[in-house]
């Protein structure tokens, strides 16, 4: 029996069995996603997924406690639906940021390891790490207070810098 | 006696077997083949006992095919 408001190629309800189908193109919709689609309404459907030809699937819905009239067979085919298109959409953006979420990831692992070791620090080359230092606290202090040409006094040091006691 | 398909390119059939595994106290349950299809054969004395454990039953096998692929 056709769903008002849905294509009747491809949605169809069947009242006295208590059943609603819903017809999927597997070129449109991952069979991914249409896996963890039927996954979430397990729990308040019982969900049959069939293959009807190559590429196209048909997703049995039957609503696991009452009946089904037109209004929950509308509610459940709409929400199927929308599901299918998040979860499709999520998977295509997973796919797309997979080198990026992989690069963060191993990043993140990488700093709850711990600090480097004596080992690592000794090999690391720190000429070559470029990093801003707008206040020049990696500045030494010799350096930073050196005496600009010869015969001409430093730069003062702050009281208290540098001092031994 | 109830009759239930699944596909074997969506459910495998590992999970189809422990599926079956899981209600085969609750009802009478035959696993065969035709075709494409795994097919179930659920008989019950209740009927709704053998709408229950055929819809349970199709569940399992969807959340198990699920799990093995990495999914849940």
């Amino acid at each position: 029996m056709q769903l008002e408001g849905f294509p009747s190629n491809l949605v169809d309800a069947d009242y006295e069995r208590g059943s609603v189908s819903l017809g999927i193109d597997g070129s449109v919709y991952p069979l991914d996603a249409l896996y963890a689609t039927a996954f979430s309404f397990i729990d308040r459907f019982y969900v049959l997924i069939d293959r009807t030809a190559a590429d196209r699937y048909q997703v049995i819905l039957s609503p696991k406690n009452g009946g089904l009239d037109e209004a929950k067979a509308r509610t459940a085919v709409g929400e199927f639906a929308a599901e299918l298109l998040a979860c499709s959409w999520r998977q295509q953006i997973a796919r797309e940021n997979r080198p990026l979420i992989e690069a963060v990831t191993m990043r993140a692992l990488g700093g709850a390891m711990g600090p480097p070791s004596l080992d690592d620090l000794a090999n690391f080359d720190f000429s070559k790490e470029e990093f801003d230092d707008p206040l020049g606290i990696a500045v030494s202090w010799e350096e930073k207070y050196k005496k600009q040409k010869e015969g001409a006094p430093a730069e003062k040091a702050p009281a208290g810098e540098g001092s031994s006691s | 006696m109830t009759e239930l398909r699944l596909h074997q390119a969506l459910y495998s059939r590992p999970a189809v077997e422990q599926a079956r595994g899981l209600y085969a106290d609750y009802a009478a349950v035959d696993l065969g083949e035709d075709g494409e299809h795994w097919v179930l054969r659920i008989s019950s004395d209740d009927p709704a006992r053998e709408r229950a454990v055929s819809g349970e039953l199709a569940n399992s096998a969807l959340g198990i095919t699920v799990e093995g692929r990495g999914q849940s």
